[in-house]
């Protein structure tokens, strides 16, 4: 299977009175997006902002951050299943808008979270600090309840992003990157002495603004399966996860899956990516059991000789982690995990909720306890009061003059634990 | 801030005295630099530090570790006295008494002159697991041949210590972890690291994880006792439980020692009878009824119903709060032998 | 019909909407409480079907948890999985200071719908079982 994706380098985002891609500027009419997003009757009221790297923003709560993309070539479309048909994608060509991000942000429940500040201390934290932002902020009808709120933002990005990718559709993209995934046999056959490596990605799934979708498909609701790394950068896989921003992977994430990149890096070179495997992080203990199991089994029957676990989430996901890496190990795999850590303020206390020695080889996204000084920002898109209830945040962390005194646990994507980052820890 | 004066401790050998024949020496100090010191000092002044080591403490490592207290407090008076800003021990390397003295020292140092301290050795010196989580401890060769590169590491921490700079991670100011997990930068996003780990152990060369699993000592169980009725029974437990008044003195916590007491007498335990010795739990509920920790009582039930053959007359005891893993096993070490020598089929043991 | 599953909570709010249907063994109080009540359980034999620590939200956030135990037969039939589990979820949860000791009810009542989802979440496998 093989993609194209073609790179439409964005260098600024400007409100104008017609959306279009022009010479790497992305101009929006935010009546647009107000008309598109306002087609779901839920929503009462919709603005639309820009920020920018070095500005002096702050954006919260943020719920998902998405990049524009647009099926140009192939079959299906952006976010299949959900926004698109359910058709199979992840062949032909795509186009992205690089360097654009579409940020939600609004309350759902009280206590909702995720900073990204565009400059000063915190935007060493989050990677979209580094992109040109689009900023959605909704507000629901009065009475929405939490669940129906949370679909109809989650919507409201990905039709804004979808949107947005749609005027790159006919622009020519500044650089191009294909991506191939042969068949077992093909691959084993073209490169015969190099090691097998599948990806092994963990996807939160544990009910209300914990949730992640596959092709439209509640992940809680799915056993463990194969799926072709070109179909997530299509979209396949999305985001409804609102709950510690600091490691849950947002869309953005998805799309850009950095293990999935760097192990394409690699490929045909010092390994052989051989295919990915999705598996959830229920609640369920007996659910836990089976997905893991079915995750080793996977690998076994790939035949591969290593695999690269990444999680999701704070506390439970690590005995998913250490699951799945026990029994892939188990089932002669070698295991490499990306996690993070809650070693509390000082460091000093026990990072993972689960642990096991089979487990030898960690890449650590870093401390989320650790505590972050924020400066003021002029300008805040969003509700910076709910700060003081957002994760990482504690009692009086929003001071009188807009500084902000919090856990690293507040920054969107700050310990992400697909290795988005260069952050870690020892 | 003015110059930084600094005191650096070695031992016999690293002194020109001689090796393990001097090792008895006593301890004595010496204005300025030994050799290895001098070294020390210039790669300091190297990076643009103004910096001094005032002095020398020297003590042999027999004599160090046979006379701990003495020696302690005789080389902490001397370091006193020349009011460091910055103490230094070793580099240790592989040498055990020498890097347990650097440990000790440093530690006592940090502790009681509440200075900033650094000591080096190589990771298998058994100073290493002892103090590592204590003071900083910067990993180095096994054998003097490798004191360039340990001066290299240490100088640089050495420094920063003594200026008071943030110690970043690890991995980055060169000390062995210590517990505390720090954030830093990487200069590759993780998921590159990961891939890069997975080749290093697909190919079987060595690779270094970002987050060690904590150290699992686990103990295969030992076959069941089949014979129950017949058996001997004995009661160990980290629960701190002693004889009234705790004739021993065992610490409340960070045991350096274990106690052996009999229970011939003692059908029940009572408040006037026994108490604990632990400060790591509430100790209201022992000391009102000891069986609660150290189930005599039951045991006794148990042996009159015939369920054991014989409770064993000696109970062995300890607190396990903050207590070193090397301290607890080397006392279990000594009185399983005890035990096996009694004829001790079982042993319950309990903990808090 | 009878399961063999009891749930232990301390939202009212699961005990409001399942309390007639299932064992739901409700006592308010925090929720390290919650966890030590639960833990034991597992000293009495109890099995965990849920993980202690389940959602993301931390423990130092949401005043309420919702576990899932299948009943146990006594102490000496220990599930030591299940006494692992929840020794390691207790050492999580002291880690984390309280950020709300008072929190507004409308918090107070989002947190409870959540922990209601994720109770939910977990239904379906509790009762096929």
């Amino acid at each position: 299977m093989k993609l194209e994706l073609g790179y439409i380098k964005i260098s600024d985002i400007q409100l104008s009175n017609e959306s279009k891609v022009e010479n790497g500027v992305l101009y929006v009419n935010p009546e647009d997006i107000i008309n598109l997003i306002k087609e779901d009757e839920n929503i009462a009221t919709v603005a639309v902002d820009v920020a920018r790297p070095g500005e002096s923003v702050r954006i919260t709560p943020v719920k998902d951050v998405i990049e524009p993309r647009v099926k140009v070539e192939g079959p299906g479309s952006i976010f299949p299943g959900v926004i698109g048909k359910v058709n199979r994608v992840g062949e032909g060509r795509t186009h992205v808008l690089k360097g654009a991000a579409v940020v939600t942000t609004g309350r759902i429940v009280g206590f909702q979270e995720g900073i990204i500040d565009m400059s000063g201390e915190g935007a060493k934290y989050t990677p979209f600090s580094q992109t040109m932002n689009l900023v959605v902020t909704c507000e629901p009808v009065d009475g929405l309840r939490p669940h129906e709120h949370e679909k109809a933002i989650r919507f409201a990005g990905l039709k804004t992003a979808v949107f947005l990718g749609e005027l790159g559709r006919n622009v020519e993209p500044d650089e191009v990157e294909t991506f191939e995934t042969l068949n077992v046999k093909e691959g084993i056959e073209k490169y015969p002495n190099l090691p097998r490596v599948a990806y092994v990605q963990m996807l939160q799934s544990q009910g209300l603004m914990h949730d992640t979708y596959v092709y439209g498909v509640d992940a809680k609701r799915t056993l463990s399966t194969i799926i072709m790394p070109t179909e997530v950068m299509d979209g396949a896989i999305l985001s409804g996860n609102c709950v510690s921003s600091c490691d849950k992977n947002t869309t953005y994430h998805h799309l850009n899956n950095p293990v999935i990149a760097d192990l394409f890096k690699a490929h045909g070179k010092t390994l052989n990516f051989a295919g990915m495997i999705i598996t959830n992080e229920n609640v369920y203990l007996a659910d836990k059991e089976r997905s893991s199991d079915w995750a080793a089994k996977l690998c076994q029957y790939l035949g591969v000789d290593g695999a690269i676990v990444s999680q999701e989430g704070f506390g439970n996901p690590d005995t998913d982690l250490i699951m799945n890496a026990k029994k892939i190990e188990t089932v002669g795999v070698k295991t490499v995990i990306i996690t993070d850590e809650y070693a509390g303020r000082d460091g000093k206390s026990q990072s993972l909720a689960d642990a096991d020695p089979l487990a030898n080889a960690v890449v650590t996204g870093g401390n989320a306890n650790m505590v972050i000084h924020l400066p003021k920002m002029d300008k805040v898109i969003g509700h910076i009061n709910f700060v003081d209830t957002i994760a990482g945040g504690f009692d009086g962390s929003l001071h009188e003059d807009g500084t902000i005194e919090a856990e690293l646990q507040i920054i969107t994507g700050a310990t992400n634990e697909l290795g988005f980052n260069k952050l870690s820890a020892r | 801030m003015g110059k930084i004066k600094v005191v650096h401790y070695v031992n016999q050998f690293f002194a020109g005295i001689g090796g393990e024949e001097k090792a008895d020496q006593t301890p004595f100090k010496q204005d300025g630099t030994m050799p290895i010191g001098a070294q020390i000092e210039k790669a300091m002044q190297a990076i643009n530090a103004d910096v001094e080591i005032v002095g020398t403490v020297v003590c042999g490592d027999s004599y160090f570790n046979e006379n701990l207290e003495t020696a302690k407090a005789a080389v902490l008076d001397m370091i006193k006295s020349y009011e460091p800003d910055l103490f230094i021990a070793g580099p240790a390397f592989n040498a055990g008494r020498y890097g347990v003295a650097c440990g000790t020292i440093t530690t006592e140092v940090q502790e009681v002159l509440g200075i900033p301290v650094l000591t080096g050795m190589y990771k298998e010196n058994p100073g290493a697991d002892m103090y590592k989580n204590k003071v900083y401890v910067v990993p180095t060769k096994d054998s003097a041949a490798g004191a360039r590169d340990a001066i290299k590491k240490m100088a640089p921490l050495a420094v920063k210590l003594a200026t008071g700079a943030e110690i970043e991670a690890s991995c980055v100011d060169n000390y062995m972890p210590n517990g505390i997990r720090k954030n830093f930068f990487e200069t590759k996003r993780g998921s590159e690291r990961a891939v890069e780990m997975m080749i290093k152990k697909l190919a079987g060369k060595e690779f270094v994880t970002e987050f060690p699993m904590p150290d699992f000592d686990r103990v295969d169980p030992n076959p069941a006792v089949k014979d129950m009725a017949h058996a001997r029974v004995a009661l160990v437990t980290s629960g701190g439980v002693v004889p009234k008044g705790n004739p021993d003195h065992i610490e409340s916590s960070s045991a350096s020692k274990y106690g052996e007491y009999s229970i011939a007498e003692f059908d029940d335990l009572t408040s006037e009878t026994h108490e604990t010795a632990h400060g790591g739990y509430d100790p209201v509920y022992c000391n009102q009824d000891s069986d609660r920790v150290l189930p005599v009582d039951v045991m006794r039930e148990f042996e009159k119903a015939g369920r054991i053959g014989k409770l064993h007359e000696y109970f062995y005891t300890t607190t396990g709060n903050g207590t070193a893993v090397l301290n607890a096993v080397a006392f279990a070490k000594e009185f399983s032998q005890k035990l096996v020598a009694a004829g001790v089929d079982a042993v319950v043991l309990t903990s808090t | 019909m009878a399961y063999n599953f009891k749930i232990m909570t301390n939202n009212e709010l699961v005990f409001e909407k399942y309390g007639n249907e299932y064992e739901v063994d409700y006592k308010p109080g925090t929720y390290e409480e919650l966890l030590l009540r639960v833990r034991t359980e597992v000293h009495n034999g109890a099995k965990l079907l849920t993980h202690p620590l389940s959602g993301s939200i931390k423990p130092n956030e949401t005043p309420f948890k919702t576990v899932y135990l299948k009943k146990g037969k006594g102490p000496l039939h220990l599930d030591f999985d299940s006494v692992e589990m929840i020794e390691n979820a207790i050492i999580t949860a002291k880690k984390f200071k309280i950020r709300f000791p008072v929190m507004p009810d409308y918090i107070r009542a989002d947190f409870a719908l959540i922990d209601l989802s994720l109770m939910e979440s977990a239904l379906p496998a509790a009762t096929q079982a």
